[in-house]
């Protein structure tokens, strides 16, 4: 759940100016500088012997492909056919020193009704403002403040908070002090700005800033009962409501009298008379989006938010009724994503999917809403999201649901809707999913380890080609990890041409990790697609002993560190977590802007 | 359409090889893989294992149909009595296939990798093949697990191959 409103649409702001279309692009970007970072460090610091992988652990998510799930989620655009990045809360804050306070919350409060900071037509205007009141403990009295906060309950009633921090700067010195962790859910913009500032900055400073723990304590203890007292309570609220009057009405036997003799009595004429439409047969406007109070838009909140909340049988019973409703309006956009939605919620559902329907019905929503984010409405992001995310929660049903998660998989690779750093990350996701599948008896029939090696050589491959050589390696450790496990302890090696490529790509990766460091700068520009990096020098004493080469990998001691110290470190200065007003910029006015397009 | 060929011994080891082309619809037999794809039809002939391991238990048949798809290529299985697989794999021509073929290429077997059709024609080349295979490891010198190097049981596969495929 995002609580306040105010990160997405920083992040919209900072992606307006740009192309809002290739968010995707924008993700790959952020890990791919990452992963070169990893690369450049590794070349610095450690010798070319030492690194050894950990194990494959199907728990834990790679760092790389957390990372790049973590940025394609955090950067959700706003948009008209979902309310996950809509506002629920705005919270306004003034400093205990301002002039005339009362009067600084309410223009706060018509700017975000009205004015340039208004949200778009299509965001429901009717969401909770909290007003913060910041006392700051160094240079103000608490009892004007504490009257000033008494005033404030008065006129804008129980969502107020006040928080009482110090003003003067902290340093790490300090008995206090901590340090200022570094937000997770950064969009991708956000960090490709902050990594370009900090590459622009020839006087490198220390981008960690900190904070006194007594203000950390009091911004937690704000947060959370911001969160609990007044967010949760409220979208509970609006859910049940919503529910009563808007949804319950359709789910009954009028309901869907309604939107029946909706769909047949007008049906043929609506799309093509303007009158037609004017008359209520459609709330689907020329301007192709629903406004805010009509019943599809308000069901579809109340979906989202029982999402959110986690009750995901009414969210997936209101996101079903949808599916029809935005199909028969041709409302694609909103068709996708309520058939994303649903086939979402039916998988995390805890129950039951043992049968084969359920996993049907799955496969036919995500079906859908794939082919109308790809194909009908060609957004990339959406059909990527959907696609990874029902990828990994296929994956955590196990069993048969492993195999639809490859499926899918594949699918997406065959669209070429990734760039390169996604391709190569989304096959090493593959071999784990495979790894995942455990199979039975003392033979493990029904697991997919050679499926597993497979995808991870397909891996390394791609890697390979950027001259990712650290991610390279890592896959082929697993690769052979996974051909040792088999009953013959044989992978491919009685295959000649395949064991032939095997032991190429070993070598490759042997020159890549050596003799890399020179010529780091222009590498990656310039290594051709089919995975022939130029720099192949004949060592005829390197001819590798594959069984041997496969037991060393397998038995280094303490390689256990050896994955989790990859270099991840912030690259780039802090930005401290923003809680300011809404004085940013959220106008995305057309919903072909909106970064799904 | 392109096809290839490989009998899998027991410890996954191959025991036979060939990669053939179609001969119908006034195909030459020759295979259309190109050089990167070579190394690839072993690495996926060879995961497809797991999933024979799996069906393998499910039919009563010898010959499993199509088991396996990896991106355009579909494999099928034939397992003998002695846990030895005969593995095809055959990539149609046009990738996708979905619409867009002429009326020649829809009939012929290589189109719908899934059709009935297909599926008889890659049986009765697998049953032929699997005589000939009965025929070759009965000569006193094979041994098991032993790769088969008779240039006649290559020919008589070739000979299978043009014509049912």
């Amino acid at each position: 759940m995002r609580s306040p409103p105010l990160t997405a649409m920083n992040g919209q702001a900072a992606a307006s100016p740009k192309k809002a279309g290739n968010l995707v692009d924008q993700v790959e970007k952020v890990v791919d500088r990452h992963l070169s970072y990893a690369e450049d460090a590794y070349m610095g610091i450690t010798s070319p012997t030492t690194p050894a992988r950990h194990g494959l652990d199907t728990d834990a998510t790679s760092v790389y492909y957390a990372l790049y799930l973590r940025r394609l989620l955090s950067g959700i655009p706003l948009s008209c056919h979902e309310s996950f990045a809509h506002p629920v809360a705005c919270v306004m804050a003034i400093s205990s020193r301002n002039p005339s306070p009362i009067e600084a919350l309410r223009r706060l409060y018509t700017e975000t009704t009205q004015g340039e900071n208004r949200l778009p037509v299509w965001v429901d205007g009717e969401y909770l403002r909290y007003y913060v009141l910041v006392h700051d403990e160094e240079r103000s009295d608490i009892t004007k403040s504490l009257a000033l906060f008494d005033q404030m309950k008065r006129h804008f009633g129980l969502h107020c908070h006040l928080l009482r921090i110090r003003s003067s700067e902290t340093a790490e010195t300090d008995d206090d002090s901590q340090q200022l962790p570094r937000s997770d859910w950064m969009t991708p913009a956000e960090e490709i700005a902050d990594i370009e500032r900090s590459d622009r900055d020839e006087d490198f400073e220390d981008p960690t800033r900190y904070i006194f723990g007594s203000d950390a304590t009091a911004i937690r203890t704000f947060v959370r009962e911001m969160v609990t007292q007044s967010i949760i309570p409220t979208m509970e609220r609006n859910v049940s409501v919503w529910n009563d009057q808007v949804a319950s009405r359709r789910r009954g036997l009028s309901g869907r009298f309604m939107s029946l003799s909706k769909r047949f009595t007008f049906g043929g004429s609506s799309r093509s008379s303007t009158g037609a439409r004017a008359t209520g047969s459609t709330n689907y406007e020329a301007l192709g989006f629903y406004r805010p109070d009509t019943p599809e838009a308000i069901m579809r909140r109340l979906a989202d938010f029982a999402f959110m909340l986690r009750d995901w049988k009414l969210a997936m019973s209101t996101y079903d009724l949808l599916r029809s409703d935005f199909q028969s309006d041709k409302a694609w956009k909103y068709h996708a994503a309520a058939n994303e939605m649903a086939a979402f919620a039916l998988l995390i559902m805890p129950q039951n999917m043992s049968s084969k329907t359920r996993i049907e019905t799955i496969n036919q929503m995500l079906e859908q809403a794939f082919y109308s984010y790809h194909i009908r409405c060609t957004s990339v992001y959406g059909a990527v999201r959907c696609t990874v995310l029902a990828l990994e929660l296929l994956r955590l049903r196990g069993g048969s649901g492993i195999d639809e998660a490859v499926r899918w998989g594949i699918r997406l690779l065959e669209t070429g809707l990734l760039g390169r750093v996604g391709d190569a990350l989304l096959k090493e996701r593959m071999a784990i999913c495979y790894a995942s599948k455990s199979g039975a008896g003392s033979q493990a029939w029904g697991s997919r380890r050679r499926k597993s090696a497979l995808w991870s050589v397909l891996g390394a491959e791609t890697w390979i080609a950027q001259a990712k050589y650290i991610q390279a390696q890592k896959c082929l450790n697993e690769a052979r990890k996974m051909y040792s496990l088999l009953p013959g302890e044989c992978g491919v090696q009685n295959f000649g041409i395949a064991s032939d490529f095997l032991a190429h790509l070993n070598e490759q990766l042997r020159e890549g990790l050596r003799i890399e460091i020179p010529t780091r700068g222009d590498e990656s520009g310039d290594v051709d697609e089919n995975g022939e990096p130029e720099l192949l020098v004949d060592e005829e004493s390197e001819t590798l002993d594959r069984r041997r080469s496969r037991r060393t990998s397998l038995i280094v001691p303490g390689a256990g560190g050896g994955g989790a110290a990859l270099e991840t470190a912030p690259l780039t200065p802090l930005v401290p977590a923003r809680l300011s007003s809404v004085e940013d910029e959220g106008e995305v006015t057309s919903p072909s802007k909106d970064g799904f397009g | 359409m392109s096809y290839y060929f490989a009998i899998i011994g027991t410890q996954d080891n191959p025991l036979f090889e060939y990669e053939f082309g179609t001969s119908k619809q006034g195909g030459d037999g020759q295979s259309r893989f190109s050089d990167q794809a070579r190394h690839l039809n072993q690495f996926i002939l060879h995961s497809s294992l797991d999933i024979v391991e799996e069906v393998q238990w499910t039919s009563n048949q010898l010959y499993l149909k199509a088991i396996d798809k990896f991106f355009n290529n579909y494999i099928s299985c034939f397992i003998t009595g002695g846990n030895v697989k005969l593995l095809l794999l055959h990539q149609p021509l046009n990738p996708g296939g979905a619409g867009g073929g002429t009326t020649r290429n829809s009939t012929s077997i290589g189109a719908n990798p899934t059709s009935p059709q297909t599926e008889e024609a890659i049986k009765n080349f697998f049953t032929e093949v699997y005589e000939n295979y009965v025929k070759a490891i009965m000569s006193p010198f094979h041994k098991a697990n032993m790769e088969i190097k008779s240039p006649v049981f290559r020919a008589r596969v070739a000979a299978a191959g043009r014509k049912y495929l």
